[in-house]
């Protein structure tokens, strides 16, 4: 436990020191939601305030970025650099450093969500009506997907420019159709199609319902599923695809 | 007691044998030397002993226990120095101790270290900032955080200024002070020479001599070379005739350069041929046998080729 805390502690550290991450996770999302929600304002989104259609999308923006963009390809640069190789050289057990990286981005991405609402609510007026368990819920079980599926990625690249650019690849289209900013409904039949294979699509639409709705697994069953389905997927994909060097 | 015992030990890279079939013993409290080219496989080597490779066939046992089935008790006790160390760029000096410091059930004062590799003023520099021989330094200070038993160290000294060298040899007789045992590779002659106890000469996988430095020069009948100036002119024939000369050889400018087989029989006929005829031997110098001559002998290259 110490180990774990000590290591979060470090983590953490790393992180904000690290620009790429502050900029995507912090900056970019809030640039986009601040610009989308004054663009939109006193607009609609379906049947519901735009405000509050973009809250959960914010969110989905910040999970993307810290988690997948940043996290994974982080790891990646550190296998490159011999970082990890020098760590394997110690008593350190992979699920503690792994671990650490996962809470590591939980807590950041608690943090900019916390922010994301504030914003919403108090800037654009966005209108929450929903479950606090159930948006936690769906925020971790979102937040350890994406991180898991960056590790994935940085397992699968053969260094850590590539788990960059796979991971901004993948990301931007991520966070632009997955009803993160616009609805899905109201895209191209084509963009729609793509939209209902990327996971993000299912994150933000149970996170919205929690949100907006108070709804869990019940209320959005089709969302919960394929988001644990993802989780376990990519779960096991880190696991098995981690290497110290 | 031995520290490391390695029996047969073979590993393999597609179509190049990397280690092929090497055994050797490092007592506890000895400074171990593993000395060879480049591409002689000394990091597959120590990589295999620190758990980080696992042999094709052939026994490594380290303080007793199986580098990979007992890995986390092994590094517990082990101090590891990479031949490429890379440290988190973004963490200060001190956090980076800290941090190493809590992986291990117990670890020395990360102050007394920090004085001991000379970096107390660099506490609060990040790692990025630090010069490439203070990062080596800050590297030693990591593989010593746990007050291992066994410290490793990949090519300790390669691409360090002369003066980084020679603190780095200083703290590798200071373990040895302390208790510790030390396994090194290197293919630096002088350091080889300088600090182990014992030193196993290694070329494309194989041991080909295992002794300490001493032994390993004094088995070699070589030729010493012996070089002087003088004041006046000598004739090299005459030289080569007088007893324990086989060869002599005029460089120009009154300086000379004679072969023999034994220095001190040749010193004794060329200083007395001096008293004689009345002319003064200046810059005499010697050259000894060095473990360069050693491994010329048993391969037929030089180390650094």
């Amino acid at each position: 436990m110490k180990a774990l805390l000590n290591q979060v502690r470090a983590e953490l550290t790393l992180f904000l020191r690290d620009q790429t991450g502050v900029f995507f996770t912090v900056l970019l999302p809030f640039l986009m939601v601040a610009f989308f929600g004054y663009l939109n304002r006193g607009g609609r989104a379906g049947d519901i305030p735009y405000s509050s259609f973009l809250l959960a999308g914010g969110i989905g923006l910040v999970v993307t970025g810290a988690a997948f963009e940043v996290q994974g390809p982080a790891l990646a640069r550190q296998r490159d650099e011999g970082v990890l190789k020098r760590l394997g050289g110690t008593p350190l057990r992979v699920s503690t450093l792994m671990g650490a990286k996962v809470l590591t981005a939980c807590i950041v991405i608690l943090a900019q969500s916390l922010l994301m609402l504030v914003l919403n609510v108090f800037l654009f007026g966005a209108e929450i009506r929903g479950s606090v368990f159930w948006s936690g819920a769906a925020l971790l079980v979102g937040t350890v997907t994406f991180v898991a599926m960056g590790f994935t990625l940085a397992g699968l690249s053969p260094s850590g420019d590539v788990a960059s650019a796979a991971a901004h690849a993948i990301a931007l289209p991520m966070q632009f159709l997955c009803g993160t900013l616009f609805p899905v409904e109201a895209m191209p039949p084509l963009l729609r199609g793509i939209a209902q294979v990327l996971p993000l699509t299912y994150f933000v639409r149970a996170l919205r319902g929690a949100m907006l709705t108070g709804g869990g697994p019940k209320a959005y069953p089709v969302e919960w599923a394929v988001l644990l389905g993802c989780l376990v997927f990519s779960f096991v994909g880190a696991v098995a695809t981690f290497r110290w060097e | 007691m031995e520290a490391i015992v390695v029996e047969d030990l073979r590993k393999h890279y597609g179509a190049v044998q990397a280690v092929d079939g090497i055994g050797f013993e490092v007592q506890c409290g000895e400074v171990f030397g593993l000395l060879g080219p480049n591409g002689a496989g000394k990091t597959t080597t120590i990589e295999m002993m620190e758990g980080y490779r696992t042999p094709d066939s052939g026994g490594v046992s380290v303080l007793g226990l199986h580098p990979r089935q007992d890995e986390y008790e092994l590094k517990e006790r082990i101090g590891i120095l990479l031949q490429e160390t890379a440290l988190y760029h973004d963490l200060k000096l001190s956090e980076l101790l800290r941090l190493f410091a809590s992986y291990y059930r117990s670890s020395v004062n990360t102050e007394r270290l920090l004085e001991m590799i000379g970096l107390q003023e660099k506490r609060g520099a990040f790692v990025r900032e630090l010069s490439g021989g203070q990062r080596q330094r800050a590297a030693i200070a990591l593989a010593l955080i746990n007050d291992p038993e066994l410290v490793y160290l990949d090519e300790p000294t390669a691409g360090l200024d002369p003066q980084s060298r020679r603190a780095t040899w200083n703290w590798i007789g200071r373990a040895r002070d302390e208790g510790k045992t030390v396994f090194l590779t290197t293919h630096y002659i002088d350091e080889a020479e300088e600090v182990c106890d014992r030193v196993a000469i290694m070329d494309h996988g194989r041991i080909i001599a295992l002794d300490t430095p001493r032994r390993l020069m004094a088995g070699l009948e070589i030729e010493r070379r012996i070089e002087f100036v003088v004041g006046g002119v000598l004739d090299p024939t005459i030289l080569e005739s007088l007893p324990g000369i086989t060869k002599a050889r005029s460089e120009g400018d009154g300086a000379y350069t004679i072969y023999a087989p034994e220095a001190h029989v040749a010193l004794k006929t060329l200083l007395a041929q001096a008293d004689e005829q009345g002319f003064a031997l200046k810059g005499l110098s010697v050259e000894g046998a060095t473990l360069e001559d050693v491994f010329i002998r048993l391969t037929g290259r030089r180390i650094r080729a």
